[in-house]
């Protein structure tokens, strides 16, 4: 592994000759940067990853239920395991879905579940991403590279080649596309984030990449919009854009990202939108708290993964807790994402705690609180010392026909030494993420 | 199933980043020709190319010339302002390009901010740009397959090409012959052309009529040249 370690700043000219970049907005100006690759991997052993596999299995086919049932029957709220408040004052939530069936029942195609492993080798689940998750093509263009440029690494080491990730999307782009139809990877444009991910995933799965404009819906039917009127029926989208700028007829009026009456189509099953719409509703922080139990429920299983130990201020032994032992716990804003609304209690002023504290007493459904888990921290090259940071893993979920995980995943890691927060918004790196075969 | 259709959008920016790519080849081209008058102390090779392109001379000396031409973003004829202008066009069409050939716009991007930050002033420095370009257009020929979207990138450096000779008077045969190929062009997707433009440029074209000491023909035949494509 040496010499793949030794050849970092090799590999990340590949990605910058190959424009493996993000944008970044600040102070209301777009960048776009190299997003920084540290060379020595995560490795996740097998009997590792046989075990976050079954549990990553469970917890999404249960989040799949779970959605079903709230936009349906909603039992898991008649049987009182969810307290009714939680689903209707999500955010995430959205009535105009209620009834809907998704193509194949399938609402969460790709789900992106975040990870931590403790010091004492225990792995925990911080959240789970079920909307558009995004970051698996930065490992997956970093492996190509890094065989490239270290072969014998590969060679020696019994590691599950992770370059599939565009065939796992393609084949559950296939399997829910309705009719036949082109399947599309819908970007809201070049200042997303995330562009180079929507580019290359249309480049590596064979779908055309759309621009806002480019679909329209005509008697219930979404088409891609040739030159002279020319035009092709999309059946599946997988689509970059948030839900409430997906359909301005629908949602959000002023957005320009949509597709006026791609509700319509959806409703009546003549699209498969990927991942379906309605889905924040099952990764707010706060339902977050009741994922175990919706597998209880839903599966008549034990779950296999745990939570972060978690509180929510809304049931009342949590809400004292929680004031009792703010400065030990870290609070995050249910609101939020990205690394933004993660408080540490111990990193507060006295003066601060005290406003958090009325913040949760005005408004406790708005937070949770976690005890803060001490996380293994990973090697990184900082220059060229080794230096421990912190770091966790986004798995990849891929429903379709069967439910599958992504046998690799993104390693963001914090370049900060005092820092929890890993996100690439916030100048985090990543690393390819090794799953050994033996 | 494959899509066979063509946004308005992507064939425009097929077309464009044709155009950009080759306008970026042949300023290097020129800009070499400039430098080479330079070591002898003559000045007037960037004086015409600042003619020639329509740009305010707003360069004092030599040095400031060369890094005007070369690195100046507000300048939209410098080289680093075309290159810019072919990467936002190719970073929009990664999946039909491929990465691969999208990568050589990338080197050639990366070196010229290098080289911009160096304040580099040797244009020779930059041969491994041209060298990246032919390998761009080696690369297209290799990798994409879909005629119609090779045909769009092909009419925009065609039209560019034309462009650039006719302001710089290249012999004639280069011009007609790559006039030749953009009526080839015009043959697999003849949607994207202004037939009465067409006609006009075959017939100021034609070796009896050509005119390039003609001012006002010259300026005629560029506005219907840039007025041809419709996409």
């Amino acid at each position: 592994m040496d010499a793949l370690v030794d050849s970092r700043d090799t590999v990340n000219k590949w990605l910058e000759r190959f424009g493996v970049r993000f944008g970044v907005y600040k102070d209301g100006v777009f960048n776009e940067q190299l997003f920084p690759f540290d060379s020595i991997p995560r490795v996740i052993t097998k009997s590792d990853w046989d075990f976050l596999e079954k549990g990553l299995i469970q917890r999404v086919d249960a989040l799949n239920k779970f959605l079903y049932d709230i936009y349906h029957e909603k039992n898991i709220i008649k049987c009182g395991i969810i307290p009714e408040e939680f689903i209707y004052s999500s955010k995430g939530y959205m009535p105009e879905c209620e009834g809907i069936i998704p193509s194949k029942n399938i609402y969460s195609h790709i789900s992106g579940i975040d990870l931590v492993q403790g010091k004492d080798g225990k792995w925990y689940i911080l959240e789970d991403n079920l909307r558009i998750p995004s970051g698996a093509s930065y490992p997956m263009i970093a492996r190509t590279v890094s065989r490239k440029v270290s072969p014998d690494t590969f060679m020696n080491n019994t590691v599950a080649d992770n370059r599939n990730y565009s065939s796992l999307i393609k084949d559950m782009m296939d399997y829910v596309n309705a009719d036949r139809g082109i399947s599309v990877i819908l970007t809201p444009g070049r200042y997303n984030s995330a562009f180079f991910e929507h580019s290359f995933l249309a480049e590596k799965t064979g779908a055309t990449l759309a621009f806002p404009g480019d679909l329209i819906v005509e008697d219930d039917f979404v088409y891609y919009q040739g030159l002279y009127k020319q035009r092709q029926r999309v059946g599946a989208i997988y689509r970059r854009v948030s839900d409430e700028y997906l359909d301005p007829l629908s949602f959000d009026p002023s957005s320009l990202l949509g597709v006026p009456n791609i509700m319509q189509a959806y409703k009546k099953g003549n699209v498969a939108i990927v991942n379906g719409l309605g889905n924040g509703v099952a990764d707010d922080k706060g339902i977050y708290y009741f994922v175990p139990k919706m597998i209880e429920f839903y599966l008549d299983e034990i779950p296999i993964l745990q939570n972060a130990p978690t509180y929510l201020p809304y049931f009342e032994n949590d809400y004292k807790y929680i004031l009792n032992h703010i400065d030990e716990l870290v609070i995050k804003d249910v609101s939020e994402a990205g690394g933004y609304g993660v408080l540490f209690g111990r990193d507060l002023s006295a003066d601060k705690l005290e406003e958090l504290k009325n913040l949760i007493i005005k408004e406790p459904r708005r937070w949770i609180a976690q005890e803060v888990i001490d996380f293994k921290d990973l090697e990184i090259l900082e220059g060229e010392e080794r230096v421990e940071r912190k770091a966790d893993l986004r798995a990849f979920v891929i429903t379709g026909e069967t439910t599958r995980v992504w046998k690799s995943g993104l390693t963001r890691f914090s370049r900060n030494p005092n820092s929890f927060v890993v996100n690439s918004s916030q100048g985090g790196g990543f690393k390819d993420t090794w799953v050994l075969e033996k | 199933m494959m899509c066979f259709a063509i946004s308005p959008n992507k064939a425009n920016r097929l077309f464009w980043l044709g155009r950009y790519t080759e306008r970026v080849y042949t300023s290097l081209h020129q800009l070499r020709k400039c430098y080479d008058q330079m070591i002898d102390g003559n000045a007037e090779g960037y004086i015409n190319y600042y003619n020639i392109m329509n740009i305010n001379n707003q360069y004092s000396d030599v040095p400031s010339f060369t890094s005007g031409l070369m690195y100046d973003k507000g300048n939209p004829a410098s080289l680093i302002s075309s290159l810019e202008a072919a990467n936002d066009n190719a970073i929009l069409l990664r999946e039909e390009i491929m990465s691969e050939t999208l990568s050589y716009i990338q080197m050639s991007r990366v070196k010229l901010d290098q080289a911009a930050v160096s304040s580099q002033s040797n244009i020779t420095e930059l041969q491994s740009i041209t060298d990246y370009l032919l390998a761009f257009w080696g690369s297209v020929d290799e990798r994409i397959f879909d005629e119609r979207i090779k045909n769009f990138l092909e009419t925009g450096r065609l039209v560019e090409y034309i462009d650039m000779h006719i302001r710089f008077d290249y012999n004639y045969h280069r011009i007609s012959e790559a006039f030749e190929k953009l009526c080839r062009c015009y043959k697999v997707e003849e949607g994207m052309f202004d037939n009465s433009k067409l006609i006009k440029l075959e017939s100021m074209l034609n070796a009896d009529s050509y005119l390039p000491g003609d001012t006002t023909y010259k300026y005629t035949l560029l506005k219907y040249l840039n007025e041809l494509i419709t996409v």
